[in-house]
């Protein structure tokens, strides 16, 4: 079905570096698929079809699946799910917060989206009419936010001071002493007043967190902040449709990333399935690599032999992949279903710039067909 | 009686689990039956007797002549008996022990003594990150038992910790006791970063602490512990002579206060 899936034959692949057709260089990655022993599939910046498609082929090779962004999202989600959180969507905090909570340092352009638009409009159905209010830790606040419609009050601190700062305010909000902090006893105190005047709060950060201590400080705050107002959390979710990936591999295995299926059933381990580990360790042998939305590369691309699905965006071949498939862009050459960060949901996006070029989801389920073979049992 | 003995043959090309090979699970079976435990359930399995080159003897008293950073879950569930193992091992090593002792004669790697109930480990060695802590998951780390690590430890020793008695003489990584629940966390080597974030109970004990006073412990002052006394003849009996120092007055912090200020540092 040309356009939707994106299956075309003007395809750019390449077998070690040497241009060569879609159709051959499919075959060179299904042998390599055939005699691994242990094979890993990393990168995965790919939509909810490429990412189905991709854990069925794992399902059928034994493979570990490692996300991209997985010790970054993977942290996130840790404390979520040991400590428990409020979160709110972006659309929420745009209408509703009164006082926004900003980890700033490590802000970078997938959370200024949403930021702007927190800083550039008034909450419309705020219960207070007042402008709304800013507490900006981390780094210090550039150019952004001059707006009159914002009461700013920044706490710089170094990224290394952010989860003390925030144990700080939990400690005196629950009216317990606090050692020396960062900043003075007398404006501790006017942030804490701040925070629990908030009549709809919302605490922002942005996915590949400073440290995952500041992240359970920042949950712990809010958590408490729920015992005198409401107050909840958005995290700006990592590029390469981190969140979405996560999603998917949750509810078709039980894990968001860090996964193997060598055993017959999924596994999750964070360390053992890590894919710079496995790649180093030399435990696999056989890398497929998928990066859809940008020209992307593992630091570890040279020391396991490598099938990538790269976007077509990149000029440069990469010599080192054994077999190289230039896949469509998401959302640009095929119409996709991937997690939007603006919304903080899963979206339909129309392609922009259709174009013959097949999708990931294309890609491998042309290896997944070919590897069922009739009478012979694949896990 | 003898031991049980097992040689490693080659080093395994994968990582493999060693959960099978307690003590308790390989009583009654003869030699023929543990070679033909599996170690891998891949397309491709493996079974004891590819890698190990086996001495029959009491099963209760095992020995690994050599080991390897790929063997995983060495240890892990056993109940009774005795494990004594050459060389470095992988992650999880005693994870979900109960009972009886493991004693490793070098380096582990993450999540060792992960959610240990019971029993006595020993490492000789360095331990990786998350040392007695929980798995993904899990809610509680380490809920009983005595561990002991020679070397250094990694990030979060003793996170989540719920019971027990977990002995560092080594370097400590960052985090050391975050967001302990109660038991002891003894640390005798140098710190990185503050000890304790999030800590809601529990003692950890710095043997010659030079610990900046983290922001969120309040001092109490200088003391002469009951506690701190049956703690040192416990030490004692382990055969830690550092234990002496805890007889003497100690400075005690309280915290963690933006948890519950229910906590201790005890600067020994």
């Amino acid at each position: 079905m040309p356009g939707r899936r994106g299956e075309g034959r003007h395809a750019k692949a390449w077998i070690e570096g040497v241009a060569c057709s879609l159709d051959a260089a499919v075959e060179a990655a299904l042998a390599r698929l055939r005699e691994s022993r242990h094979p890993l599939f990393a990168g995965l910046g790919c939509d909810m079809d490429g990412t189905r498609s991709l854990v069925r082929l794992a399902r059928r090779v034994g493979a570990s699946i490692d996300h991209l962004s997985s010790t970054a999202t993977g942290l996130e989600l840790a404390v979520a799910r040991d400590m428990g959180s409020f979160f709110t969507t972006p659309g929420e905090a745009v209408a509703r917060a009164d006082t926004l909570l900003v980890l700033g340092s490590a802000l970078d352009g997938t959370g200024t989206e949403l930021l702007d638009r927190v800083f550039e409009t008034a909450p419309k159905l705020a219960a207070r009419g007042a402008p709304r209010r800013v507490i900006w830790v981390g780094r210090p606040l550039k150019g952004k936010a001059r707006s009159s419609r914002l009461e700013i009050t920044s706490l710089q601190v170094p990224a290394s001071q952010i989860a003390t700062l925030l144990a700080a305010l939990r400690a005196r909000l629950a009216g317990r002493p606090v050692g020396k902090a960062s900043i003075s006893a007398s404006r501790l105190q006017a942030v804490v007043e701040k925070l629990r005047e908030a009549q709809f709060g919302v605490a922002i950060w942005c996915s590949p967190p400073q440290e995952v201590l500041a992240i359970e400080a920042l949950t712990g705050l809010v958590r408490d902040l729920n015992g005198h107002t409401r107050f909840s959390c958005v995290p700006v979710c990592a590029a390469d449709n981190a969140a979405g990936v996560a999603m998917a591999l949750t509810w078709l295995t039980g894990f968001p990333s860090n996964i193997d299926f060598s055993q017959g059933q999924p596994e999750h381990d964070p360390w053992r399935f890590d894919a710079a580990r496995l790649a180093r360790s030399g435990e696999a042998d056989l890398a497929l690599w998928v990066s859809a939305y940008r020209d992307h590369w593992p630091d570890w691309a040279d020391e396991v032999p490598m099938i990538a699905l790269t976007s077509r965006s990149d000029g440069a071949r990469r010599p080192h992949a054994l077999v190289q498939i230039a896949v469509g862009t998401p959302g640009v050459d095929h119409d996709t279903v991937d997690y939007s960060s603006a919304s903080g949901h899963l979206a339909f996006r129309r392609a922009t710039a259709r174009e013959t070029i097949p999708s990931v989801a294309a890609v491998v389920d042309r290896f997944c067909a070919a590897l069922i073979e009739p009478g012979k049992a694949l896990r | 009686m003898r031991p049980l003995i097992l040689t490693l043959k080659k080093d395994p090309d994968r990582r493999i689990d060693l959960s099978g090979l307690v003590p308790e699970n390989l009583q009654g079976r003869s030699e023929k039956a543990i070679a033909r435990l599996p170690l891998d359930l891949s397309q491709d399995p493996l079974e004891v007797g590819d890698i190990f080159r086996l001495r029959m003897g009491d099963p209760m008293s095992l020995r690994f002549e050599g080991a390897s950073e790929r063997f995983d879950f060495v240890g892990a569930g056993m109940a009774s008996g005795e494990i004594i193992l050459d060389g470095p091992v992988g992650a999880q090593a005693g994870r979900l022990m109960r009972g009886g002792r493991l004693h490793i004669r070098g380096d582990v790697g993450p999540c060792a003594a992960s959610r240990l109930a019971g029993g006595f480990l020993e490492i000789d060695g360095d331990a990786g990150d998350n040392l007695g802590g929980p798995l993904p998951g899990e809610m509680a780390g380490m809920s009983g038992g005595v561990v002991i690590v020679r070397g250094d430890v990694g990030p979060r020793a003793g996170h989540r910790l719920r019971r027990g008695l977990l002995v560092v003489e080594g370097k400590s990584g960052k985090e050391a006791g975050s967001r302990m629940i109660a038991g002891t966390l003894v640390l005798r080597g140098r710190l990185t970063g503050a000890p304790g974030p999030l800590m809601r109970r529990g003692t950890i004990v710095l043997i010659d602490g030079d610990c900046l006073a983290p922001p969120m412990f309040a001092d109490c002052g200088s003391h002469r512990l009951v506690a701190a006394s049956l703690l040192a003849s416990e030490l004692e009996r382990l055969g830690l002579g550092f234990a002496r120092k805890l007889r003497r007055p100690l400075r005690r912090l309280a915290g963690d206060m933006s948890v519950s200020g229910k906590g201790e540092i005890w600067l020994a």
